[in-house]
Formats: C-alpha cells, sequence, structure tokens
C-alpha cells in the first residue's frame, strides 16, 4: 500500500488526471493501448457482488469484487433484494410481460448501484449487483446466461452436495472471469 | 393555426367553417353543427363584429411583456373561483324570495356530466353559485380574458318571470323576454313563478293560461325552455325539473368549451418543435381546461389534462439550443414544494417565456397530487412522488454545480417528508385492494428510507459518523452514494476555530463501541471515499474544476485506480493528459483542510442551505441526530412491515435495536435483535448474523436472560467457523462453561443441536438376545473450539416397531470430554425389549446446564445417498432378536445306572447359536444323591451316536467309555458351580459328574413266579438333579433344569425250590435277571441262610456247580442252585439271634460305557485295573419259607362273591379252620379248645369291620372246624393284597393252607354315581 | 451441452449398478438395493434438470413441468420423446414409452416366451424376469423424481412393465 499512498498523494496534487481517463475510457477497452484507462473505468463500471441463492433463499455463493472489507454490506444487498423477487413471483400481475422469464431484469433502482435478478426453473436464484448505472440490459442477459451455465457445471459435480454452499474452486474461477468480461464483449 | 389566425386577420367564420374538414375530417352533420357552435362561441363572448377574436386574444398573449400578468391574472381568478357558475336574470325581482329555496339545491346531488370523450360520468357532489347577471362579478370583463378564462362564465341562465294576466304578459312580458332570449347567446330556459293563492282558483287559472302561453311561445319541440313554480301551491316536481335542466344547459356548455379547448391545444401541439412555440401559450390552455374539469368535478379528465403538460413540458423544456436557468436558488428553495401548487406565483415560475424547471415541476406534480387526493387515490401520489423524487433528484444532481451545497440532499429529505405526511394522513386502511395496499406501504417505507440515507449522510458530513451505525444497512446505501459535489466545496469561515476545535475533541474521543466477546471487526465503510481527500479535492479545483465537474460521475473512481497496482504507464499517459488539459491548476492548491475543518464548513454551509428549522434543529447535535435517525428508522420499518418486503423491515428493526442498545434500552434492543437474527439464521445468511448475533448475546447477558444467553452463545458457536477467529470463539464457549458451572434460577435445557451431533456407527446394527445387555457405541460430534467437559452424557433409543412405549435412556453418567470434532462414545446398555432401535435425542449436563441435542450428525460419514433421497437417515442402530431357547441341558444316557456305586453322570450341554462363553453351572443333587469329590469331566459331544461308537469299539470303554473324545478336561466343582470351558462355549458339549446313588435297604428278593412289581424298585431307584446354567454376557440368561437319573441293582433276583428230594434236600434255584445295560460278569455267589436252613454238602454256601465266572448279558437272565436242607433250629437257638432271612452274596464285575449307562464305578484316583477292584458284591435278601411238614391246622379261604369287588362296597370274607389231628398235650396252653386268629390286611388297602383278632372256639378232635368272617372295604382299585388271616399261636410249620387264599385280588373302581369317602 | 456419452457405456454401467447392488453390498435386502439405486438415480435427475432447463421459461403449473420431462427432458435422455401421457387431474401422471431404450436390449429368461401358458416354471421364470427388470427401473424412476422434486414437484415416481420393452412409469404427486 505504500506505492499507493504515494500515488494518492500525487493525485490530491494533480486531481485533474483522473477525469480524463474518465473521458478517454468513455470507448471501452477497444485498443490495448490505453489498458490503464480500461482498469480505471472497470474499477467504477463493474459488477460489485454475484451471488446464488438457494430455493429456501439460503445463501450457496456469494462473491463480491470490491476492496475486501466490505462484503458484509453486499451480503446485505443481496439479501434484500430477495424481498423483490419473492415479490416479482408471488404476486406475478406486477411482474408483468416478464411473467416466467428467469431473466428478472432490474430489481432495485437505486441512485447509485444496480441489482438485477435470475430466477431459474429449480427456484434458485441468482443476484448481481453492479455499480455500472448505464448496463445494456443484453449485457446482463448475457451475463446472467454464462453465469447460469457455469452454476449447472458446478451442481452437476457428482460431489456437490445440493442446497449446501459451492465451494468448487473451478466455479469461483469461471465466475470472476465472466465478471471480468462483463460488458466489454458488448462494446468489442 | 395560431400563427395562420395572427397572419391573416380577414379570416370569415364562414372560411372557418370551409376549413375545418381539413382539421378534423368529420361527417357533414358534425361539421354543421361544429360550425354552429362556433358561431355561438363568439355569440357567447357577446362579439357581433365580423372578425375573429382569436386575433385580439393571442396577440394580447404574442406580447412577452403581458404574459407574466396574464398568468397573475389566471392564478388569482383560479383561486378566487372554483365553482360553476349559473347566471339568473330576474325579470321582475323575484330572487330576493327565491334565493333562499334555489340555493338550498346546492350542491347539487348525483349529476351526470359528459367527460372529455362525451362519456357521462356521475358527479357525487355538484357545487355552483347562483349570480345574477347584474352583479359585478359577471360584468365588464376584456374579451379576450373573457375567452381565455373561459371556465369561470356562466354555464347555465336562469330567466326568472311572473305574470298576473294574459295581457300584461303580451303587451309587456313577451316582448321583454324575446328581447333577453336573443341578446343571451348562452344555455338559458325560462321559471315562471305563479304567485297566485291556492284557494283563489281564478288566479290560478289564470297563471295556468299565462304560463300555457308562456311555452307556446318559447319552448320548442326540440328544447323545452320553460318551467313553473307556484309559491303557493308546494310543487314537488318542479325543483326535478329545475335541477334536469340546470344539468342540461351545463352539459351543453361543457360541451362546447371542451370542443374548444381541445382544438386550441391541438393547434398548438401540432407546432410544438417549431422555433416559435411559446409553452406558455399551451400552458395556460391546458391548464384552464384542466381547471374546467376541475370545477366540474371531472377529476380524472383534470388529472389527464396535467399529464400530458408533464409530457409536453418534459419533452420540450431542455429542447437543444436554449440553455434554462435551471432555478431552486433562491431561499427556502431547498423545502420541496412538490405538494402545495400555490407555494409560488406562477409569474416567479416563469422567466423570459420559459418555466423554470425546478419550479415548475413542482409545481406540476403538486396539481396532480391535489388531484389524485380528491380521487381520494392517495397510495397512487405516493408511487408517483417516490418516482417523482428519484428522478427529480437527478436532474438536481446535473445541477447540483450551481445549486447551493447539498440542496440535493436536503430537498429529497424535505421532499419524503411532505410526500410521507401527506398520503398516510389521506390514506385510509381498505382504502385500496390489499395487494395495492401493500405496495402502498412499501413506497411508504421506500421514502422513508430514501429520506433516512439523505439524513445521515448530511449527519456524516457535519461530523456525527462516530454516532452512526457502522451496519451493513448504512454502510450499502452511504459507501455507494457519492459525496456532494459543489463546485467548492465549502470553506472554513472566518470566526470557526472554536468550533473546529470542538470537533477536534470529538474527533479525538471518538471510539467504536467495543463489541462484545472482545471481537474485532473492520468498521463497515460509510463513505464512498475517504472524505478528506474528497474535500481538498474539490477545494483545489477551484479554478478549472467545473470543466470537468460536468464529467466526473464517480468519485470512488480514485480509490479505483487508487488500489489498483499504480503502473508507471499511468503516470506517464495521464502527465502527457496534464498538459494537453485546458487549463492549468498549479496556482490554485492551498493548504488542505483537516477533517474537523471539513466538518466545520459544511455544518455552516449547510446552515444556509437548510431553511426548515424543524430539519436544521434535528442536524444541531448529536442527541437530535439520533431522534430523527431512529424516528426514520422506524417509520421505514414498520411501513415495510406491512408490505411485501419483509427482510428491509427487520433489518431496519436491527437500526433501531442498534439505537436502543446505545440508549441501553435492552429490553426493546433485544426483542427487535431477535428478530433480526431469527430472519438470518432462518434463511441461513451466516456471515449477515454473525455481526448482529453478538449484540443480542450482549443484550442477554445484560437483561441477565442467561436462558437467551447460553442459546445466544451456542449459535455463535455453531456458526461458520471461518466467521470468528478462534479466540472468539473460545471466548464464546468459556462464557458457556462459565455460565453452565455457575448456579442459574429456572435452569432449562439448552438445545446444543447445531453444536453437538451425534449418529450411530455406519454398517450393521448391534444385534442382541432378548435381555442381554450391550455397549452401544456411537460417534458424537463437538463444535466447540476447545475440549469441553459433559457431567453426564445420555441416548435415547426409541423404538421403530412400536412407538406406544416411549424412548428409553441410555445414560453415561461419569464425565467425558469431548474433543473438537469427532469423537466416540460408548454407552453401556441395559437389556432391551426386542426391536429395532434407532438413536432419539442426546442430552448431557456441562455442570449443572442440561442440554440436549436433535440432530444426526450430517458431518459422520453419512452414506452418500441417503441425504439425496432428502430423508433424515434414520438407521437402526440396535436390534433386540424375539426370546428363543438359547441353550438346553439334557442327561446323556437314559438307562439305569448302578446303585450304590460311583458312578458317571452325563449332562448334555447344547449352546443354540449362542455363545456360552464364561457360563456357570450350578448342580444341586436331589435326596439319596451324591457328588463324589473327585473331578468332574467335559468332553465335545460325538458327533456320531454314542450306542453306534459303542459297538463299533465295545473295549475303547474299559476305565471310562468316552467316545470319540478328542478332548476332555477336567473341571472342580466349587460349593455346586462349575465355570464352562470357553472351547465349549459354542460347540455341545458333554459333562461327566460323578455321583452315587445311596441306598441303605437291601433289595429283595422274590419268590419266582410272583408277580414283580417293577414300578416299584424303579421309583425308589430315581434320584434328581437339579441344574442351573447362568450365561450371557453378564450371567443375565438363566436355564434351569432337573433332570431324573436312573439307578438301579445289577440284579433282581428271584428264587424258587426246584426239587425237593426226599432225604430232606432241596434244591433251591436263584434267578439273577441283569437290570443295566452292561454285561456283567459274576465271579463268585454265596447263600447265607437264615434259620431252619442249612446247606446240605460242604457248607461254604457256594452254589452245588461251580462255573463262574458266569457273564450276563444285558436284560438277560442267569440261573444258580444251591442245595440246601432243613437244619434243626433248637441247637442253635441261643447260640446266635434269629436270622430273618437268607443273603445272597454275589463277587461280580461290571464292564459299561458311561455313555450308555452303568458302568466300573469311578475310582477315586485312577488306579491299576487288577481285579479285586474291579469286583464288586451284590447283596440281596431272599425270603424262604419252611415247608409244611406235620400240618394240624388248615386254613382255607372260601371264594369271593362272584360279582367281584368295587371300592367302596362292603364285602366278607370267609376264612375256614380245621383241625387235621387231635390236640396233643404237649402242646402248652389251657384253652385248648380256642384258637386265636389275627387278620392281617394292608389298611391302606382295606378296612375292616368287626374283630380283627380273637379266639375262635374249636374242639380239639380231628375233622372239628369253624368259619371265621369279617367284613372288609376295599379302598382302592387295582390288584391288591388281600387280607391274611394268621393264627399267631400255632407254629407256621403246623398249618397249611388249603385251599390257599389268592395272592393278590382285583378292585374294581367304584361306581361313578356312588358317593363315599376315602380316608385321609 | 457438447459432451456426450456412448448409450452402450451407459447401460452397462446401469446393468453394473444393478448387479453389483442387488448381488454384491446388498444381496439379501432388495428394498434396499431398489432404495440405494432409486437414489442414485435421484441425484442424477436432480442434476439433469438443473441443466436441461437452462434459458428456458419458468414453469408456471405442475403440468408444464411433465410435459417438460415428457418431451424435452426425455428426448435429451434417450433422443424419443414420451409416447403417451395420462393423468387424472389430481395429481398422478402416466408417462408410457412404447420402447424404453434401457430394457430395449434387455433379454429375459427364454422360457418366458412360453409365458402364454400358465406353467409353473413360465410363469415363475416371468416374475424372475419381471424382478430382475424392476430393478432396472429404479434408476429411471429416480431420475424422474429428482427431476420433478428439483423443479419443486415433490413426488412418487414408480414403474410398471406390462410388456417389454414397453413400459410406463407413474408419477404421484404429494400435494
Amino acid at each position: 500500500m505504500k506505492s499507493g499512498q504515494s500515488l494518492r498523494d500525487q493525485y490530491c496534487k494533480f486531481p485533474h488526471f483522473k477525469p480524463n481517463y474518465v473521458e478517454v475510457t468513455q470507448p471501452r477497452l477497444s485498443n490495448p493501448t490505453c489498458f490503464a484507462f480500461s482498469v480505471c473505468a472497470l474499477q467504477e463500471k463493474m459488477i460489485v457482488c454475484v451471488a446464488v441463492v438457494g430455493h429456501q433463499n439460503n445463501p450457496l455463493y456469494i462473491q463480491s469484487f470490491t476492496e475486501a472489507d466490505d462484503a458484509l454490506k453486499l451480503h446485505h444487498i443481496v439479501h434484500c433484494s430477495l424481498d423483490v423477487v419473492d415479490e416479482r413471483v408471488n404476486n406475478p400481475k406486477k411482474s408483468g410481460p416478464t411473467l416466467n422469464e428467469t431473466f428478472l431484469g432490474l430489481l432495485y433502482p437505486t441512485e447509485n448501484y444496480k441489482v438485477y435478478g435470475y430466477l431459474t426453473n429449480t427456484k434458485v436464484k441468482f443476484i448481481m449487483v453492479t455499480t455500472d448505472l448505464d448496463v445494456r440490459d443484453a449485457d446482463v442477459r448475457n451475463f446472467f446466461r454464462r453465469f447460469h451455465a457455469a452454476y449447472v457445471d458446478a451442481v452437476s459435480n457428482p460431489f456437490h452436495v445440493p442446497g449446501k454452499k459451492i465451494t468448487s474452486r473451478t466455479f469461483a474461477e469461471r465466475v470472476s472471469t465472466i465478471v471480468k468480461s462483463f460488458g466489454l464483449n458488448s462494446a468489442g | 393555426m395560431l400563427q395562420h389566425i395572427i397572419r391573416a386577420p380577414e379570416l370569415e367564420l364562414s372560411d372557418e367553417t370551409e376549413i375545418l374538414p381539413k382539421i378534423f375530417p368529420r361527417k357533414k352533420k358534425e361539421m354543421k353543427d361544429q360550425g354552429r357552435r362556433k358561431k355561438k362561441m363568439c355569440a357567447e363572448i357577446g362579439w357581433r363584429g365580423k372578425k375573429c377574436p382569436f386575433k385580439m386574444l393571442w396577440g394580447g398573449i404574442k406580447m412577452i411583456g403581458k404574459m407574466a400578468n396574464l398568468l397573475a391574472q389566471f392564478q388569482s381568478i383560479k383561486s378566487s373561483c372554483d365553482r360553476l357558475v349559473i347566471a339568473v336574470e330576474d325579470v321582475n325581482d323575484l330572487w330576493p324570495d327565491l334565493k333562499k329555496e334555489f340555493e338550498e339545491r346546492l350542491p347539487f346531488k348525483r349529476v351526470f356530466l359528459n367527460n372529455k370523450t362525451r362519456n357521462p360520468v356521475a358527479v357525487d357532489e355538484l357545487p355552483a353559485d347562483f349570480i345574477l347577471t347584474t352583479d359585478a362579478r359577471l360584468r365588464s370583463r376584456f374579451p379576450q380574458e373573457q375567452l381565455l378564462f373561459w371556465f369561470r362564465e356562466p354555464y347555465a341562465v336562469i330567466v326568472l318571470v311572473t305574470c298576473e294576466d294574459l295581457d300584461e304578459f303580451k303587451t309587456i312580458l313577451k316582448p321583454r323576454l324575446k328581447l333577453i332570449v336573443q341578446n343571451e347567446e348562452r344555455e338559458w330556459f325560462i321559471v315562471f313563478v305563479s304567485k297566485a293563492p291556492a284557494h283563489n282558483d281564478q288566479a290560478t287559472k289564470m297563471a295556468k293560461k299565462v304560463y300555457a302561453k308562456l311555452e307556446v311561445d318559447f319552448s320548442s319541440k326540440k328544447r323545452e325552455r320553460c318551467c313553473k313554480l307556484d309559491m303557493h301551491g308546494s310543487d314537488s316536481n318542479f325543483w326535478e325539473d329545475l335541477e334536469a335542466k340546470i344539468m342540461e344547459c351545463i352539459r351543453n356548455t361543457l360541451d362546447r368549451r371542451i370542443q374548444f379547448y381541445e382544438e386550441e391545444i391541438r393547434k398548438l401541439s401540432e407546432q410544438r418543435f417549431m422555433p416559435v412555440w411559446n409553452f406558455c401559450n399551451f400552458f395556460i390552455l391546458k391548464e384552464s381546461l384542466a381547471f374546467m374539469f376541475e370545477i366540474a368535478h371531472l377529476h380524472e379528465d383534470a388529472l389527464r389534462e396535467y399529464d400530458e403538460l408533464e409530457l409536453c413540458y418534459s419533452e420540450t423544456v431542455n429542447m437543444a439550443g436554449r440553455l434554462r436557468d435551471f432555478g431552486g436558488m433562491e431561499r427556502g428553495d431547498d423545502q420541496a414544494t412538490l405538494l402545495d401548487p400555490g407555494k409560488k406565483a406562477l409569474t416567479q415560475i416563469v422567466q423570459d417565456d420559459s418555466f423554470r424547471e425546478f419550479e415548475f415541476r413542482q409545481y406540476l406534480f403538486a396539481c396532480q397530487a391535489k388531484l389524485l387526493f380528491k380521487l381520494s387515490r392517495p397510495f397512487e401520489v405516493a408511487a408517483r412522488g417516490y418516482s417523482f423524487i428519484i428522478s427529480f433528484s437527478k436532474a438536481l444532481a446535473l445541477h447540483e454545480s450551481t445549486l447551493p451545497f447539498c440542496m440535493r440532499e436536503v430537498w429529497v429529505i424535505t421532499a419524503c417528508l411532505a410526500l410521507i405526511d401527506a398520503t398516510a394522513s389521506h390514506y385510509k386502511d381498505g382504502l385500496a385492494a390489499p395487494d395495492m395496499e401493500k405496495e402502498f406501504y412499501r413506497v411508504q417505507g421506500e421514502l422513508f428510507t430514501l429520506c433516512r440515507t439523505k439524513f445521515v449522510r448530511l449527519a456524516y458530513l457535519i461530523g456525527y459518523g462516530s454516532s452512526i451505525e457502522r451496519s451493513p444497512v448504512n454502510s450499502a446505501s452511504l459507501s455507494m452514494l457519492p459525496w456532494p459535489k459543489p463546485t467548492v466545496w465549502p470553506s472554513l469561515p472566518p470566526d470557526a476555530s472554536t468550533e473546529v476545535l470542538a470537533k477536534e475533541k470529538t474527533i479525538l474521543q471518538e471510539s467504536p463501541r467495543p463489541k462484545h466477546f472482545g471481537i474485532q471487526r473492520k468498521p463497515l465503510p460509510l463513505e464512498p471515499s475517504v472524505l478528506l481527500r474528497e474535500a481538498n479535492r474539490r477545494r483545489a479545483t477551484l479554478s478549472a474544476g467545473n470543466v470537468f465537474e460536468l464529467l466526473d460521475g464517480r468519485p470512488n473512481a480514485i480509490d479505483g485506480s487508487m488500489q489498483m497496482s499504480p503502473l508507471p504507464k499511468v503516470n506517464a499517459i495521464s502527465m502527457s493528459r496534464t498538459y494537453s488539459s485546458p487549463g492549468n491548476f498549479d496556482g490554485s492548491i492551498d493548504r488542505p483542510m483537516r477533517l474537523a475543518e471539513i466538518y466545520v464548513g459544511s455544518e455552516h454551509a449547510l446552515r444556509n442551505t437548510i431553511s426548515d428549522v424543524n430539519l436544521w434543529k434535528s442536524l444541531s447535535s448529536v442527541k437530535e441526530f439520533e431522534q430523527k435517525y431512529l424516528d426514520l428508522s422506524k417509520g421505514a420499518a414498520n411501513n415495510y412491515h406491512s408490505s411485501w418486503w419483509k427482510r428491509h423491515g427487520v433489518v431496519l428493526d436491527g437500526e433501531i435495536a442498534a439505537v436502543y442498545l446505545k440508549r441501553e434500552k435492552y429490553e426493546l434492543a433485544a426483542k427487535l435483535y431477535e428478530k433480526v437474527c431469527a430472519l438470518y439464521a432462518g434463511e441461513g445468511w451466516e456471515n449477515l448474523l454473525s455481526d448482529v448475533l453478538p449484540n443480542l448475546a450482549e443484550c442477554q447477558k445484560i437483561l441477565n436472560d442467561q436462558a437467551g444467553y447460553l442459546s445466544s452463545c451456542v449459535r455463535l458457536l455453531s456458526l461458520d467457523k471461518g466467521l470468528f477467529l478462534t479466540k472468539e470463539r473460545q471466548a464464546f464457549q468459556s462464557e458457556v462453561v462459565r455460565l453452565a458451572h455457575s448456579e442459574m434460577e429456572r435452569p432449562v435445557p439448552l438445545d446444543v443441536s447445531s453444536l453437538i451431533t451425534f449418529s450411530g456407527n455406519p454398517g450393521p446394527p448391534l444385534e442382541l438376545c432378548d435381555g442381554d445387555p450391550g455397549i452401544l457405541s456411537v460417534t458424537v460430534w463437538s463444535g466447540f473450539p476447545d475440549d469441553i467437559t459433559l457431567e453426564s452424557l445420555s441416548l435415547t433409543l426409541t423404538a421403530t416397531n412400536n412407538t406406544d412405549e416411549g424412548s428409553k435412556q441410555i445414560k453415561n453418567s461419569d464425565a467425558t470430554i469431548l474433543k473438537p470434532g469427532r469423537n466416540a462414545i460408548t454407552l453401556s446398555l441395559p437389556p432391551q425389549k426386542p426391536g429395532l432401535y434407532v438413536l432419539g435425542v442426546l442430552t448431557g449436563q456441562i455442570g449443572q446446564l442440561r442440554f440436549r441435542s436433535h440432530s444426526f450428525s450430517k458431518g459422520g460419514p453419512a452414506d452418500t445417498d441417503d441425504f439425496m433421497s432428502y430423508e433424515k437417515p434414520t438407521r437402526p442402530i440396535l436390534k433386540v432378536s424375539k426370546p428363543r431357547s438359547l441353550v438346553d441341558l439334557a442327561a446323556a444316557v437314559s438307562s439305569a445306572l448302578l446303585i450304590n456305586e460311583p458312578q458317571w453322570v452325563g449332562i448334555i450341554v447344547r449352546p443354540i447359536n449362542y455363545s456360552l462363553r464364561g457360563a456357570v453351572l450350578h448342580i444341586d443333587t436331589g435326596p439319596g444323591l451324591r457328588i463324589e469329590k473327585h473331578g468332574i469331566e467335559i468332553q465335545k459331544l460325538a458327533t456320531v451316536s454314542p450306542n453306534a461308537a459303542n459297538l463299533d469299539t465295545p473295549q475303547s470303554s474299559e476305565n471310562d467309555g468316552s467316545p470319540v473324545a478328542d478332548e476332555v478336561k477336567q473341571l472342580t466343582l466349587i460349593d455346586g458351580r462349575i465355570e464352562l470351558v470357553d472351547w465349549a462355549s459354542n460347540i455341545t458339549s458333554v459333562l461327566w459328574i460323578p455321583v452315587r446313588a445311596i441306598s441303605d435297604e437291601l433289595p429283595k428278593g422274590t419268590p419266582a413266579g410272583a408277580v414283580v412289581s417293577q414300578r416299584q424298585s424303579v421309583v425308589d431307584g430315581l434320584r434328581t438333579i437339579a441344574l442351573k446354567l447362568e450365561f450371557g454376557v453378564s450371567h443375565n440368561q438363566i436355564f434351569e433344569k432337573t433332570i431324573a437319573v436312573h439307578f438301579t441293582d445289577p440284579f433282581h433276583v428271584s428264587t424258587c425250590v426246584s426239587d425237593k428230594c426226599n432225604d430232606g434236600t432241596m434244591l433251591l434255584q436263584v434267578i439273577l435277571q441283569s437290570q443295566v445295560k452292561a454285561s456283567l460278569t459274576i465271579y463268585d455267589a454265596w447263600l447265607d441262610l437264615q434259620d431252619g436252613f442249612v446247606h446240605a454238602g460242604k457248607g461254604d454256601g457256594r452254589p452245588t456247580s461251580n462255573f463262574f465266572p458266569l457273564i450276563v448279558s444285558p436284560k438277560s437272565k442267569a440261573g444258580i442252585l444251591f442245595s440246601i436242607c432243613l437244619g434243626n433250629t433248637l441247637v442253635k437257638d441261643e447260640i446266635k439271634e434269629l436270622r430273618p432271612d437268607s443273603i445272597l452274596n454275589i463277587r461280580y464285575g461290571i464292564s459299561g460305557c458311561r455313555t450308555l449307562g452303568a458302568h466300573t464305578p469311578v475310582a477315586e484316583e485312577p488306579i491299576a485295573a487288577n481285579d479285586d477292584s474291579q469286583c464288586l458284591t451284590f447283596r440281596s435278601a431272599l425270603v424262604l419259607q419252611q415247608p409244611v411238614l406235620n400240618p394240624c391246622l388248615a386254613v382255607g379261604f372260601l371264594p369271593l362273591p362272584s360279582s367281584g369287588l368295587r371300592v367302596g362296597q362292603l364285602m366278607t370274607m370267609k376264612w375256614r379252620v380245621e383241625r387235621l389231628k387231635d390236640f396233643e398235650e404237649n402242646m402248652a396252653s389251657q384253652n385248648h379248645d380256642k384258637v386265636l386268629y389275627e387278620v392281617i390286611a394292608n389298611y391302606e388297602n382295606w378296612m375292616i369291620a368287626g374283630r380283627k383278632r380273637g379266639y375262635v372256639a374249636l374242639s380239639t378232635k380231628q375233622g372239628s372246624r369253624v368259619e371265621i368272617t369279617i367284613l372288609c372295604l376295599p379302598l382302592v382299585a387295582g390288584y391288591v393284597r388281600p387280607p391274611q388271616l394268621g393264627l399267631p399261636e400255632v407254629d407256621e410249620a403246623n398249618i397249611t393252607c388249603n385251599p390257599p387264599g389268592p395272592h393278590l385280588i382285583c378292585v374294581l373302581p367304584p361306581a361313578l354315581s356312588s358317593s363315599f369317602c376315602i380316608p385321609a | 451441452m457438447g459432451r456426450e456419452v456412448s448409450e452402450s457405456c451407459l447401460e452397462s454401467l446401469l446393468t453394473e449398478i444393478v448387479s453389483s447392488y442387488c448381488n454384491g453390498f446388498y444381496a439379501n435386502k432388495p428394498e434396499l438395493a431398489a432404495r440405494r439405486i432409486e437414489a442414485i438415480g435421484f441425484q442424477v435427475g436432480h442434476q439433469l434438470s438443473e441443466r436441461y432447463t437452462i434459458d428456458r421459461q419458468r414453469f408456471t403449473d405442475h403440468l408444464e413441468a411433465i410435459k417438460f420431462i415428457c418431451k424435452d427432458f426425455w428426448s435429451e435422455l434417450f433422443k424419443k420423446q414420451i409416447d403417451n401421457l395420462k393423468t387424472n387431474h389430481r395429481g398422478t401422471f402416466v408417462l408410457q414409452d412404447n420402447r424404453f431404450r434401457w430394457l430395449a436390449h434387455m433379454s429375459v429368461d427364454p422360457s418366458l416366451d412360453a409365458s402364454g401358458s400358465i406353467q409353473d416354471p413360465s410363469a415363475m421364470a416371468e416374475n424372475k424376469a419381471a424382478q430382475a427388470t424392476g430393478m432396472h427401473l429404479y434408476f429411471p424412476c429416480g431420475i424422474i423424481r429428482g427431476a420433478l422434486s428439483n423443479l419443486g414437484i415433490p413426488c412418487a415416481v414408480s414403474a410398471d412393465i406390462s410388456n417389454l420393452p414397453a413400459c410406463s412409469f407413474v408419477v404421484r404427486i404429494k400435494a
């Protein structure tokens, strides 16, 4: 963190750097030259947390992608978002057109982060929290599709106990790659 | 159209009608009355000229300057008149006395109006005003405003007339009316009032006439324009008539005006995107229409108008090009005005012909809200309001740089609060459908939450951060909420040094509240990025900040880039960027602010921003802040509770609880925390649970709720190990142990199912026989971090087959120590009822604390498909089989053994597939039997049948005939107990016991030919051995049996005198019958004779012929001859005592096998087999009868009655005594002629009546005879010896029995009917 | 769903499972063996249902789920759909497969051919064969049960072999 500290001071001195990045990085990671910016962009427009919640609303897998110490708040967000899922599923007329679609769409229209939901046929819920405020719906759908595939492979492992937490490392790796590539492929 | 009108001033109405088809293509007829309506419109305004009035009107509006005051006027009118106006043309001063009655009709009830789409709408109440046409309010208006504010023009005109006689009507009234009606272009009708009193028929008739005339003149077929009111004769249906007419007028007017407005609006909206477009006109038209709907109580339509207006505004508000003033800069703008439209005059909103977004959007929403409330749809207000606030706060965010510091937050707070109050006050339960209601409460909750978040953010900015709970909720809502982005971060006011110091102090003092159990956690962040850096950055960017403030979305991007490994590349590029970017900033960096200064600075800035005193008050001190915070949280929670979103509610309860905890209201806190924990635990969100549960535990500890505290500790321990450090978990455990060993009032059993689990060992269940105890071993899993000692531990077994009798408990009372993880526990199992058993519940004690655990351990190696089928693995762990015979004892030999000799008794011990390990046999011999001292032998029983073995090897059984005796073991009998050997525990074995049967009376020989009662000898040869086998794991199984062993003499002896020689010697034949199942060898035999007999020849008493040894095979007979003769008794008389009978002595040997029966007696110690050891002697008593030599008396038994004898039947027995020869003198006695007789009988068999003994006279002469008769009664059935007559005084040698009495006689059983008595 | 496995392998595996459970582990307790095999099937079905319901809409009612089993699920497993679906509308469904692949290659005791006659031996052979095939049917039963229960429909599934290789599965939904 030492270097980070020094760098921070630097930013305090030249506070105008960062916005320039942002300006530049509006076209997302297309050319490798502006890798640094893309990093920065990822940092700010990123998936903060993904979770798998079992059919009894018990967490099966929850992974946050922020700086470690505030995972708990993401747990909270995911847990509360279950309220919305329940509401959508229990009184269908609210959910309207997307009646039985697995993709539940945006659960939380908070002004600083967004929560998306996905409910499989087996009543397993996928929750995704992102700070990216202008996400394309297609990207999210795509993300969930890949995530679901990963999940299925994970639970098809004969050593996985249904209804228990998913502890497979390969699953974790796959998820992190999916998360990293979120939104990028759509731009490219 | 507008422009068009203005460009072509010379537009004729006729032309207009031509143009109409272009605008709305309609059917011809409609066009017609369309045109007519237009005419009327112009007429109504009272414009007669050929020019169209609109020119002037819109011309007027075009003049920008005027618009403001038009708006002002508009608003004033709106506020002044809010009812429909009905004009009253009072022709002959009737109004004053009618006014009251008319106004009693108001407001009109249940009327039907046509809405925009010409559909009738029921209006419950329609308020209206009656205004005289002479009233100032209806006079003197500029035409244009008249048209513009048309909604306030009268909707109907009532002409009040009266008249007494026809002439007057014709001459005066009619022309006047004509005139009025001509000029009157509005909807009108005439009310004729007759003053004629009821009794005066004349007058009434007249009135009728006049009215008839009136009708003829004024009402047409199409429209009926007259109605009549009798002032005296009450006329009820007049009023309905009146109302109907009024409504008719209103409807028509409304239609027409709506038509007009619609048209104008349509024309305007067509050119919405032209540069000349002026929203203001549109607005005025729209709003006028809306207002007209409103006063007509057509709220739905009004609302629709406003919605369209808003839509149009949002379309046009930020059209490209013109950068408008946003507004919101004035004092007090921070308080949301989204609920009262009149807060600001429209004139203030408008600014050079454009409406300021800030105010106007709120204004629009306020109007909509008002209507919605009128429609009693508060839930819709709430829903719309929430989304409005969200979108509006986005708008505020866009202009944040220009607005005052934190304006956005403050506005949102006030807006939420206002909305909440308004909707809540308007909302009544049951107003909406249940799901709508839930939705309403949800929105309320959302509003509260939003408000709460912003409020906390403000509090944090002014340095209350330390008193804000760093809970997941707050962190989630705050740490992702960007900081406010003022152009310049508020700097420190000059004279604030003291405040700064104060803040400094608080900052230094503040310390995070220590969590219970000494749990250390990094507090969750409440800020998106470090405030210090953020603020300084914004201060530093004084000059050129704005350029990128607009672009800069998210401050936490900085942290992001900080956290990334800072590549040199970044700097390089950024450098280059620096120079390329406009402006340079070197100048503008001054000393960075300290945190306290930031706090103070923003506090001052906020004080300037916030105009609401209450809001400021609640931010003025930590205490106030906490109160407000609590209220908001409560509000949110309660609303969420009555909505779908239970979790939100419960989580917020947790926040409330945190405040209570801080305020030391522990009961409340505990109650709420329990709810939260229940929620998290119920759905298994352990991370969140682990954050809250310690607080609950703390409350419980302080409240001294030991049970609760214990269970909390247990729950903490049973959470995922990764969630706590080891030392924290150890702290939990130590708490549990401490409490367990302290004495607690009201000790309650603690459920540790989550912590201590148990399972039977895998594999087949333990199998036990009925009544056997066992050792049950189970696996117990302990979740405690350290070893824990259980003072006692017990498990219940539940029988699966019969549930009626409950579960048994097996205890292991001594203290056991559980290691963390897996423990193997063995419990001693008392005998159980037969059946299958599964594990029930585990209970035990830690100190005084009783605990119980219901859960089987999943952690154990459960067989993997049990959980797949999702049923609890209830494997039986114990199987107790039904009671059965486990062992059998039997006598090895059935045949008789030698009596009075030591013999082997064999006992077969046969286990029935049950181990006899350590079994003990108790042997108890019955009377007349005793066990020899020396060793008992046990041997494996031959598989082949013993007698077969014997046949094969007769000689093999020389000393002790044991068949295939592979193993023989000596055992010793200790006070009647023998322990069986182990090798015999599972095989059938035979136990040889040396015994000796004792009987001291000599066996008696019997005269040959006499019936020998074998039974008798069998019975007294019988002996019993009582056996009791104790076996089983703990000698719990007992098998008792008494076996009979039969002993006998080697021979049964019978004799007969085979021959009587004339020299007086007799040959005595002795028949020996072998009684045993072994071959006997007779070596020698001699006879000791009784008195009166002597051996003939050499007197050694040996048999005549010498053919010894004589072998008698089993069950065969042998005979021996002795020659004897009578000897004189007189000689030996005094030498030796009388010998009653003679004794037969036999020396014999036996060669038998103990597996068969009688055999050689067992030696005390095995000695060499020499003869005399082999030889046994057998003595038997014989009775020899002296032959009768000189009979003098004869006793004859007279035959019995042929009928036969019966038990209980008297019968007589007769004997005849006869003197055979004369009586000699030598027989000394005084009574010669008498004979003493005696009846000898076995009194068990016979009852004798009469004299049993006595004298009978018998003459001494030869041939004299006498009969002796006695009555007797047989007592037992069967062959019995009859009574016998004896003559005691006569020597037996002198008595012959002729004819002899029978040896036995047959007695029949009693006749069934007869009753008799048997002597006891 | 890229990877597939050869059908013959699968069938021999199934027969192996059956034989090893029936003759090996639980030779004396057939009901236990059946339970185990069924449980294996349950797990397989549980996981397959997860996979085959990817990107398809959620089922609104039981019938939809059952139809899914009959159509897509079955054809994923056996390259053919269930031939006939019957139901009493009280939660019992009968799925009939006229040529159940896993029974197609199963040869039973030759004396079964004479099973038209009622001689003892043939009858015995018949029900012996029936037992054997029955054992093989616990696995698919488990699959169906697993799939349905994962779709949130707890049920009991039993199979019935009227005449080979046709076989029908009876699904009883636990209300």
